[in-house]
Parts: C-alpha cells; sequence; structure tokens
C-alpha cells in the first residue's frame, strides 16, 4: 500500500538557520505518528510544512498521491490543531465548529447535524452557545478537537496538543485521544517534546534531532534498540559507557570497556564487526544485590544515592571501576525489610541480552 | 469594601469625571442663558437656539464640517488600515523605510509646514490639470493626508499584538485570505477600526490651521468661522452649537455600542439555538 504521507528530501531553511534538514518519511493510513525531539529540532516547522503553512525550500511532500508543492494551506486535505488551540475569540462554541463546514458551502442543516454530532462526540453539547474565554483549558482543548476533525480531514496534525493541561487531565486525555483516533481512522501526525506522550499514544515515533530524522519505529523498537547515543539518552533514561570491539563468540560480540569492568558479551548488531562503540543498558535491566558471601557475580560497588518516586526508586551507585550507574527496582513491597540504602556496598549484575551496542 | 482607601479612590473618581465633564456641562446650561454675553448669566431662555437656527452662515459651516469630516474619517480608515497592515505585516519591502518616514511625517510636522506644502501642491495641480478647486475636495484631501497617518498608528499597534495563529486556523479550515481577513481579522480588530474612525472624524472636525490654508476663499468650515467671529466677541449661539454637537456625538457613541451589544448576543443565541435544534 502506497504511503497516505510522503516527505521526500524536504529542507526548510530561515535565513542562516537550517530547521529541516534533509528529512524523507512515509506515513501510512491510519496510523498515529509522533513526531518527538526537543525544542528546536524542527519538528513544529515539519508539521507546518504538512499544514501548508510553509513551503520547503528543496524536496516535496506528497499527500494521499497529490503533490503538495504549491497547494495553500485551505486546499489541503489536513486540518490541524494548534498548540496555542488559536480558537476565534468572537464566535461561540457552535460557530467555531462550524466555521470549516461553512466554507464548503454545505447546507445549512447539514452544517447544524455535523456540528452538534461532533460535539457530542468531545462533550461539549451543552457548552455550544459559550464563547472561548468562558471555558476551562481542558473545554478549549476539546472545542479545538472538535473543530478540527468536523471536516473528517484525511490528516490531522496536532502541535503538542495536550502541553497546555495540567497532568491528571493530560494522562487522560492521552488515552481519548488514542481512542477517538481509532474510532475514526483518521491518521494522526502530533508534535510533541514529551517522550511519555508520545511512547504512551504512537504506533510509531520518529525522533528528531537538529532538523534530521535520527530513528523511526515503534516506541519499544525506539526504547529496547536505540540507533545511537543521541537517542538512547533522550527516551528514558540509559547508562551509556565507550568500548571497543575485540571479537566475537557464540553469535555474541566481545567487547572491551573498562567502566564496566573489562570485557563483556552484548548482542550483534547488523553492520557493526570492530571499532569503537557505545554501549547502553536500560536502568530496569541491572539488578542489584547486597555485597555479601552470597553473591558474588558482576560488579562491586557502593549506593551513592537513591531517588525514591514512588512506585520505584532510582539507585545511584560508584562502581569500583570508577563509573556510575543508575539502577531502577521497583518497590513492590511498602516496607521491605532487607530495603539497600545509601552506603550500603552493593554488586551490579545483567543479562547479556541487555546491552545495546550502538555506533559511535 | 468600605473604608478609607475606597473613600479616596471615589473622591478621585468624582474629582476626574468632574475635570472632564463639568465644563460640558456649563456649556449646556449657558446655551440656556438669557444674556448676550457669554460668561454671564442673566436668566432662561431659548431665544440663542432660535437665532443659531436662522444663523445660515452657521448652519452652512456646521454642515461642511461634518461632511468633510465624514468623507475623512471613511477614506482615511481604509487607507490608514492598508498602511497599518503594511507595516505591521511585512517586515521587508522595498522603501520600507521611506514609507514609514511618510506615515511618521504628519504626526510630528507642524501643521503650519503641511498646509505650506498642501496649498503649494493644490495651486500646481489646479494650474496643470484644472483640479482640485479650492474647497471641500482640497480640504477633503488634506485631513486624509494627516488622519490616516493616525489611523495607521492604531492599526499598526493592534496588529502588533494580534496572534496569527487565529488567521492560520482559519486559513487551515478552509478559508482564503479574503475570507480569513472578512470573518476572523476585521472583525477581531473592529474596536481599532472604530477608535480609528472616530479619531479621524474628530481631527478632521476640529482642525483649523491646515484647513485655513487649503480652504480657499469660497468655503468655510466651522473652526474657521467660530475662530473669525470670536474676534468680533463670541455670541452665545456657539454655546448651543456646541451643545447640538455633544448631544449627537453622546447619542451616536452610546447607540453604537448598543447595537454591537445586541449584534453579538444574537449572534450567540442564533448558534447555541441551530446547534440545539439539530
Amino acid at each position: 500500500m502506497p504511503a497516505l504521507i510522503r516527505i521526500e528530501g524536504v529542507i526548510r531553511r530561515f535565513g542562516d538557520i537550517v530547521a529541516v534538514a534533509g528529512v524523507d518519511l512515509d506515513i501510512q493510513a491510519g496510523e498515529l505518528f509522533a513526531l518527538l525531539g526537543g525544542s528546536g529540532c524542527g519538528k513544529t516547522t515539519l508539521l507546518r510544512l504538512l499544514a501548508g503553512f510553509e513551503a520547503p525550500d528543496e524536496g516535496r511532500i506528497v499527500i494521499d498521491g497529490v503533490d503538495m508543492t504549491g497547494v495553500p494551506p485551505y486546499a489541503r486535505p489536513v486540518n490541524m490543531m494548534f498548540q496555542s488551540y488559536a480558537l476565534f475569540p468572537h464566535m461561540s462554541v457552535a460557530r467555531n465548529v462550524a466555521y470549516g463546514l461553512e466554507r464548503e458551502r454545505l447546507p445549512r442543516a447539514e452544517i447544524e447535524a455535523r456540528v452538534a454530532q461532533v460535539l457530542d462526540l468531545v462533550e461539549l453539547g451543552a457548552h455550544a452557545g459559550r464563547k472561548p474565554h468562558q471555558l476551562s483549558g481542558g473545554q478549549r482543548q476539546r472545542v479545538a478537537l472538535a473543530r478540527a476533525i468536523v471536516k473528517r480531514p484525511k490528516v490531522l496534525l496536532l502541535d503538542e496538543p495536550l502541553a497546555a493541561l495540567d497532568r491528571k487531565l493530560r494522562e487522560r486525555t492521552q488515552l481519548e485521544l488514542v481512542e477517538l483516533q481509532r474510532r475514526l481512522g483518521i491518521t494522526f501526525v502530533m508534535v510533541t517534546h514529551d517522550q511519555d506522550e508520545a511512547m504512551t499514544m504512537a504506533t510509531r515515533i520518529a525522533v528528531m534531532d537538529r532538523g534530521r530524522i535520527v530513528q523511526v519505529g515503534a516506541p519499544a523498537e525506539i526504547y529496547e534498540q536505540p540507533v545511537n547515543r543521541f537517542v538512547a539518552d533522550f527516551i528514558g533514561l540509559a547508562n551509556i559507557f565507550e568500548g571497543d570491539i575485540v571479537g566475537r563468540s557464540d553469535g555474541l560480540l566481545r567487547i572491551r570497556c573498562g567502566p564496566l569492568g573489562g570485557e563483556i558479551a552484548a548482542p550483534a548488531v547488523a553492520g557493526l564487526a570492530g571499532g569503537a562503540v557505545s554501549l547502553a543498558i536500560r536502568p530496569e535491566k541491572l539488578s542489584l544485590r547486597r555485597d555479601d558471601a552470597a553473591n558474588t557475580g558482576g560488579l562491586a560497588g557502593h549506593v551513592r544515592d537513591v531517588v525514591y518516586l514512588g512506585d520505584e526508586s532510582i539507585f545511584h551507585v560508584a562502581l569500583q571501576t570508577g563509573a556510575t550507574v543508575q539502577v531502577t527496582r521497583m518497590n513492590a513491597q511498602r516496607r521491605a525489610s532487607a530495603a539497600i540504602t545509601r552506603g550500603d556496598a552493593v554488586r551490579v549484575t545483567w543479562a547479556d541480552d541487555a546491552v545495546v551496542v550502538m555506533p559511535q | 469594601m468600605p473604608g478609607r482607601t475606597s473613600r479616596l479612590l471615589l473622591a478621585v473618581l468624582a474629582f476626574g469625571y468632574a475635570f472632564l465633564y463639568v465644563p460640558i456641562l456649563t456649556m449646556i446650561v449657558y446655551s440656556f442663558n438669557e444674556s448676550r454675553l457669554v460668561t454671564v448669566w442673566s436668566g432662561f431662555s431659548v431665544k440663542w437656539w432660535g437665532e443659531l437656527l436662522r444663523n445660515e452662515a452657521m448652519l452652512d459651516a456646521a454642515l461642511l464640517s461634518f461632511q468633510i469630516a465624514l468623507v475623512n474619517a471613511c477614506v482615511a480608515t481604509v487607507l490608514g488600515t492598508m498602511a497599518g497592515f503594511a507595516l505591521a505585516r511585512h517586515p521587508r519591502f522595498p522603501g520600507r523605510i521611506a514609507f514609514t518616514g511618510l506615515i511618521a511625517a504628519p504626526l510630528v510636522m507642524p501643521e503650519v509646514i503641511m498646509g505650506i506644502a498642501s496649498l503649494l501642491l493644490f495651486v500646481a495641480l489646479d494650474q496643470v490639470l484644472g483640479w482640485p478647486r479650492r474647497g471641500f475636495a482640497t480640504i477633503a484631501i488634506a485631513h486624509i493626508t494627516f488622519s490616516a497617518a493616525y489611523v495607521a498608528v492604531v492599526i499598526q499597534s493592534r496588529l502588533a499584538d494580534f496572534d496569527r495563529a487565529v488567521e492560520e486556523a482559519a486559513m487551515d479550515l478552509g478559508a482564503r485570505p479574503f475570507t480569513v481577513l472578512r470573518t476572523i481579522t476585521l472583525p477581531l480588530i473592529a474596536p481599532s477600526l472604530v477608535a480609528g474612525w472616530l479619531l479621524a472624524f474628530t481631527l478632521s472636525m476640529d482642525d483649523l490651521i491646515l484647513t485655513q490654508f487649503v480652504a480657499g476663499a469660497q468655503s468655510q468650515t466651522l473652526p474657521m468661522l467660530v475662530y473669525s467671529s470670536v474676534r468680533l466677541g463670541v455670541s452665545p449661539q456657539i454655546n448651543v452649537l456646541a451643545t447640538i454637537i455633544v448631544t449627537v456625538a453622546g447619542a451616536a457613541i452610546v447607540g453604537a455600542g448598543w447595537l454591537m451589544n445586541r449584534a453579538r448576543r444574537q449572534r450567540d443565541r442564533d448558534a447555541y439555538a441551530a446547534t440545539r435544534r439539530a
């Protein structure tokens, strides 16, 4: 099946700044696709290129088989939900939502029916006559959503859709948006700087850095097999080290890595046969045990700090090799009698396949 | 909240209102003065109202001023708004610096200089093209020149803090640029448009110096007439005329506010009813 959205070699410059530095990307129909990155990585510019508010300096964008070059925003089969919501302050909720349909010159009865239907969908039927300034933040967000989906676009673009909501409401709305997306079957392309939001909602994520896409994949792929240091560091917590490939045995790479106590084994990665590499181990894939007679494997060290987060704790462990690693443990018991605390001597172990090998 | 602070605030408020309105009220009261001296009260009478209504010169001048102010306000609002958009929305275009200077010039230039410059231009044009004859047209053009600059400044500053995402949202929903202007931008800056219009109207209505230069021999605006008659001693008719102007202007502003409010409420009710019916 051909991609619904095809971005080919797109470059966008603002003066000396290259906001989007050559992006190639295919997005399939029905996806909930997230563009994830820090501020200034070009994700919002890419979204505005899709909406037509910016024109690429090089390359082209094809949506549903139609080249969008020179097609103005009002003629594109996409709608956008703005970060600021950009509701029309002089119009009621109903008129805000009806605005897009009125531009299509639909019969009045149909406009009214569709506005009422979509307002019921976002549970704002009772507020149709209100002005935006009379609504709460969460209600405004839903008006913006209703206004953007009422035209039944092929693609809905969402610019940091939940950034303005408080945490509890945001987490609930994330799931509601996913549910809505499945029900409507509209392809969502979402921009976010919040990795939790991207992981929770998206079917696929593109991680962006300095105008380029660094990695595209499902959330689990991005988390478990980051392609380089930047992704490993940006998504979640990671212990990252430098090492050298020294050989290969039983399908595993042998890697010399001083901070991890000498030579370790790691799963092989296509294209990496020798030389300097980066290693990443996620903190939850490290195990922590008290250093006593019963436990002798792994690396010795002592706990320098414990960060208690409620559901889990993060242990900062200073290894005898001189390196420091972070280890997370679930707090499965309310009061563990044998709890490891600050200053305790510990041993850190891990499975061979917990190690991710990346090019340096 | 009763207390010393609030009593002080009330006193300040009362003083402020008194400062603004007592002179006007005095003037209205004195328009019913019997005396032929403007400043001495000698009894109630409507005789100066009668006098004014028989004073053709005064009525003609008032009518001329009103017509010029009306034409000026409308044309200056259109031109000034366009200039304001150019300044606020286009950071770079050929001749922008010169354009910015031209907009600012009438705000800082002495009116005498503008008057001489305009007069020279009109005389030269009249000799070459046979137009414009000095009178209504020249006064209106001169007024538009400087009041458009004021409107431009008002509109530019309104557009400077205008959230462009709202316009982008409209465009995203299928509105072409002109539709965006008509349905989103202009309604949102409407208060500034009204303010600009009123400013232009007022500037034209009481302009004297510039008008003196370009009016020619046949036309006399109200400020010109009042100014020249002051030299012969002010007639209480002036009070009557001013009372009429204040009353009409006040009624217009109150009426416009009431109409705008009603239209807005009506729109909201319609939209609400529409979705409930569906």
